[in-house]
């Protein structure tokens, strides 16, 4: 009985509930430090497979996906900071609203304007880049380059969230975890759904799609909003957690960056970007602690080798198991 | 029933459509009725395939109009015309290609779907058990799991019939549905759109004579974006001005 209902399990969920497993028996055995930089790589997971949705499974390529991570921090924080008669609820449901009226914003124009590829990518480079300066120039409101600091801890029923003591971080990374399943969860419906199966079709043959009467412009969006919706949250929770923000977080270095975990662990699986981001970002902890300037090097050398040797990435591999 | 025959399915009306300079459809206007076939002949360049990118809504007229069901359809999107009932097959086969030949049916079947009908709902057992009934007409049960690339070009072209089909249009549009094809798949090809059109409206553009014969229904030509005759095969093989364009040269 228990072997049948493993079974129906498909290979990548089963990844994901043992990563899941690992990261929640961990804390016992880590310091505070690496709780803190376990949930970062955590957000940073959910936030890549946020761009995959988009990237591997509807065919949109995106270098500015970091406007919505970092939009999702900004808006957390200024939510918090300036009205914080809202409570963290508000701030989080902002968290996910403005990147969504951007995204909307953005799709009216790029989807419904039926720009795609490289122009596509271009684009929303420029959105994320200026973001970027508006948040650099716009002091009075985000505090520029210096960074807003400090956050206000996130408090759900009486429980405060920051890394500020073990407990509330302990609960942070638990919080964070929580949501990184649902995310996954909620993802791997959405893209084994009837509808992700018309991303696919979409992505491979978009006139084929429409000259069957899918309305291709609305199911992309559809994507793209998603997307954005869950980079906001990711950005939103990593603002408190790290307790400093900058506008850094919406430009042009997490939104490559962000391409690169996806690329490096796999397209066109959830698993993929998952695994990925956790295991560059450590690398980079790593490397960065050693030989600064050398990470970008590295991690140059390191895209360079995946997209000569391995075009499906590291999942890629295995991804032909993992999609059935 | 016999009152039913004669409804008009499809109308065009004066249709001009320009590039440039040139003219590639010119006042063209021509009437589908209901259960007809009707197949769509004429040179290179004489503008078949142009005439169902202005029924289809992939290309807009300069002038003229497209009534559908007593309805003006001229300026309707592509997927707006698929879901009132046209769907077309192209020229080359166009497939999902990266998807397996059962998926490319199924979203055949989700065309005329609302996207809320398919976020976070699964593949459903009525929706495998319609499109095995497709693989089974178009014979391609057996490879029902290989991806749609791996196919022959035959294959292919038949999994793009079934995607039509498993569509469910009312107005069927076929492209030249033989290019390609050896002598036995174009009989067998001719044998298939023959009892498809049994129950449907379809047209045909066809350049092959032999599929023509064994078709022999309805036969329009056109000739330099004009239309040059109408009448039965056995006519048209008759008419002095289409043996001179087209059929003198074979």
């Amino acid at each position: 009985m228990l072997m049948k209902s493993l079974k129906a399990i498909s290979l990548e969920s089963k990844i994901f509930l043992i990563i899941l497993f690992i990261l929640l028996v961990l804390p016992p055995f880590t310091s505070m430090y690496q709780i803190r930089i376990l949930s970062k790589f955590v957000l940073f997971a959910i936030f890549a497979m946020s761009l995959d949705l988009i990237w591997g499974y509807s065919g949109m390529v995106s270098f500015g996906h970091a406007a919505f991570f970092g939009l999702g921090a900004y808006s957390l924080t200024l939510l918090l900071v300036r009205f914080p008669e809202g409570g963290t609820l508000v701030a989080i449901a902002g968290s996910l609203l403005v990147p969504v009226v951007l995204a909307l914003f953005m799709s009216f124009f790029l989807i419904y304007g039926k720009v795609s590829g490289v122009y596509f990518a271009i684009i929303t480079l420029v959105v994320s880049l200026t973001l970027e300066l508006l948040c650099t120039a716009w002091y009075s409101l985000t505090k520029g380059l210096t960074g807003f600091t400090p956050i206000p801890p996130l408090s759900i029923f009486y429980l405060k969230f920051d890394a500020d003591t073990t407990a509330r971080l302990v609960q942070y990374y638990y919080l964070i975890i929580l949501v990184a399943a649902l995310i996954y969860f909620i993802l791997h419906f959405f893209t084994r759904s009837r509808y992700g199966l018309l991303l696919q079709a979409i992505k491979d043959n978009p006139k084929r799609a429409q000259f069957l009467g899918h309305n291709i412009a609305g199911a992309k969006t559809i994507a793209f909003i998603l997307a954005a919706a869950i980079a906001g949250l990711a950005g939103g929770l990593y603002a408190p957690l790290e307790d400093f923000i900058s506008p850094q977080l919406l430009g042009l270095v997490y939104s490559t960056q962000v391409i690169i975990w996806v690329a490096v662990g796999g397209r066109n699986t959830l698993i993929g970007p998952f695994i990925g981001t956790i295991i560059l970002v450590y690398l980079e902890t790593i490397f960065s602690g050693i030989i600064v300037e050398a990470w970008y090097l590295i991690i140059g050398i390191i895209l360079v080798v995946v997209v000569l040797f391995w075009p499906d990435g590291l999942m890629g591999i295995v991804s032909k198991r993992i999609r059935k | 029933m016999q009152a039913e025959k004669d409804i008009i399915l499809l109308d065009l009306r004066k249709l001009v459509r320009r590039f440039g300079g040139f003219t590639v459809i010119n006042d063209v206007s021509l009437s589908i009725t209901k259960g007809e076939m009707r197949c769509i002949i004429g040179p290179n360049g004489a503008g078949k395939t142009t005439l169902f990118n202005l029924i289809t809504g992939d290309l807009k007229p300069n002038s003229g109009r497209v009534i559908f069901q007593d309805k003006e359809i001229t300026k309707f999107n592509p997927e707006k015309i698929c879901r009132i009932g046209i769907t077309r097959k192209f020229q080359t086969p166009t497939l999902f290609s990266n998807l397996k030949v059962i998926e490319n049916i199924l979203m055949a079947g989700y065309g005329k779907h609302k996207i809320s009908e398919l976020l976070f709902k699964k593949v459903d057992a009525q929706d495998i058990n319609r499109t095995l009934a497709i693989l089974e007409v178009i014979k391609l049960e057996e490879k029902k799991d290989v991806l749609a690339s791996d196919l022959s070009h035959g294959e292919k072209q038949w999994l793009e019939i079934g995607m039509l089909l498993r569509n469910e249009p009312k107005l069927l549009l076929f492209d030249e549905p033989t290019a390609g094809m050896t002598r036995q798949e174009t009989l067998e090809t001719a044998h298939l759109i023959r009892n498809i059109s049994m129950n449907l409206t379809t047209i045909v553009i066809e350049h092959d004579l032999k599929f023509l014969r064994e078709i022999g229904e309805n036969v329009t030509v056109l000739h330099n974006g004009k239309i040059l005759a109408e009448g039965t095969f056995d006519e048209i093989e008759q008419n002095e001005n289409v043996k001179n364009v087209y059929l003198g040269r074979e």
